[in-house]
């Protein structure tokens, strides 16, 4: 290719040919560009300003519009409330709202309590119960969709070995495996200011000879009697190279809230120590990334359902004519399909009539009555019953 | 405990607690049909702890 020479001492105004069929024109500081004839518009590299549409070559026909970030920051503040109330959390019914077990108390290790949250201690006790939220805690809490609490009276066992803890197990322990997760949850205390501790751990499942459940060390807060809001971010291990255990969806990540704990707990609790008191959580959220988003709330169907998949209870109404030794059945479905089969348990108020060897079975959609009938004449099963399939 | 099938397909055991019996997240004294299905906590238990389940009893004919 030749080179080319601009001429020395231009003249305003004066056009030159370049060698790929374009013109410049000196503006009296500078050869500028516009176009076949240099006297369309242009935009300089650095300051100048642009207005009206921008047309990508190529597409002539859709423009690009270009949006300042002040613009654009101001429409996502408008509309993302809306949108970003669902699907960021991890955790079930971190509102308090589902309680399909009732309200408490629970005092028994293991138990669940408000949906899909169990306490587990050894030694000591701990009294369980949902609460109603004030106004005065409201307004603390900067939320008036606060409604109920989880509160927690325990006395800590002050053995080395012994603790107290509520627990959610997440479903799938690869959902969460190598990332970064923040965990938020406001909290208040009846008095004192007790330490809340936040752990993370890995369950490789049940069966065979899975690998180990790892514990992430644990990170304490202190709490007040002002509701407030704390986080927590926790760098969640990978999982590769991990056995799981062999009965398929028994693998989990779980997240404690520590209360009490004896020495052989310290790293786990974030060193809470032991404690007594009475301490409160609502608004518990487990997100990926590193900084706690606005709170979520979903809808209250989707909050339902999201237990109904552990736990559902539900009632089987039937009662027709049977001849004596015949099968006897009816089916239910659940309301949602259950993460896995579900235990069977009968609740309160039934009536089972000429049935014999009464029994309920399940698939993970419903469920039926096993039974003969004892007699040719009419059976009758009005059954209340609980289907439990948490983790 | 006590632990039976409760059909001859084996795919339902009737698990009775006595109280303060525990298999998976019921404490007894409660009755329990537990599906046999390795996902399920309870029989999941069950399989760990290689409990004895009693072969399905049929009813007495009328």
């Amino acid at each position: 290719m030749a080179l080319f020479d601009f001429p020395n001492s231009p003249t305003l105004n004066q056009q030159v040919t370049m060698p790929d069929g374009t013109v410049r024109q000196w503006d009296g500081t500078k050869w500028k560009a516009g176009g076949a004839t240099a006297t369309g518009p242009y935009l300089q590299l650095s300051g100048g300003a642009m207005s009206g549409a921008m047309t990508v070559v190529g597409n002539a026909a859709a423009a690009l519009q270009p949006v300042p970030l002040q613009q654009l920051s101001s429409t996502l503040a408008t509309t993302a409330p809306a949108l970003n109330n669902v699907g960021r959390s991890y955790i079930h019914n971190g509102l308090m709202t589902i309680q399909q077990r009732g309200q408490g108390p629970w005092t028994t290790s293991l138990a669940y309590t408000v949906d899909r949250w169990v306490l587990q201690f050894l030694n000591g006790s701990m009294s369980v119960a949902v609460g109603t939220l004030t106004d005065a805690n409201r307004a603390q809490i900067g939320d008036e969709a606060a409604t109920f609490y989880l509160s927690n009276t325990f006395t800590g066992g002050a053995a080395a070995g012994d603790y107290s803890f509520i627990v959610q197990f997440i479903e799938d322990v690869r959902r969460l495996a190598g990332k970064t997760v923040t965990v938020s949850f406001y909290a208040s205390c009846a008095s004192g200011t007790p330490r809340v501790g936040v752990q993370i751990y890995q369950s490789f499942g049940s069966g065979g000879s899975p690998s180990p459940p790892v514990s992430v060390p644990g990170t304490s807060v202190t709490v007040s009697t002002t509701w407030q809001r704390y986080s927590v971010t926790v760098a969640v291990p990978s999982v590769s190279g991990k056995t799981f255990g062999t009965n398929s969806g028994t693998a989990f990540t779980g997240l404690r809230f520590w209360f009490s704990a004896g020495s052989n707990s310290a790293p786990d609790s974030g060193s809470v120590g032991v404690q007594s008191g009475t301490v409160a959580l609502w608004g518990i959220q487990l997100e990926i990334g590193s900084v706690a988003t606005p709170l979520e709330k979903l809808d209250p169907r989707n909050d339902l359902a999201n237990c109904q998949r552990f736990y559902t209870p539900g009632a089987i109404l039937a009662s027709f004519y049977s001849l004596a030794g015949a099968a006897v059945t009816s089916f239910v479905s659940f309301p949602v399909s259950m993460r896995a089969t579900p235990t069977m348990t009968q609740g309160a108020g039934n009536t089972i009539s000429n049935i014999n060897s009464f029994g309920l079975s399940a698939s993970t959609f419903g469920v039926w009555i096993n039974g003969t009938g004892a007699a040719t004449s009419t059976v009758t099963a009005y059954v209340n019953f609980i289907a439990s399939a948490d983790l | 405990m006590q632990l039976i099938f409760i059909n001859p397909e084996q795919t339902t055991i009737k698990a009775t607690l006595v109280d303060g019996e525990t298999l998976g997240n019921h404490t007894g004294p409660v009755e329990c049909f537990i599906p046999t299905d390795p996902s399920n906590k309870e029989y999941g238990e069950i399989l760990e702890k290689q409990l004895v389940v009693a072969d399905y009893m049929p009813p007495t004919a009328a």
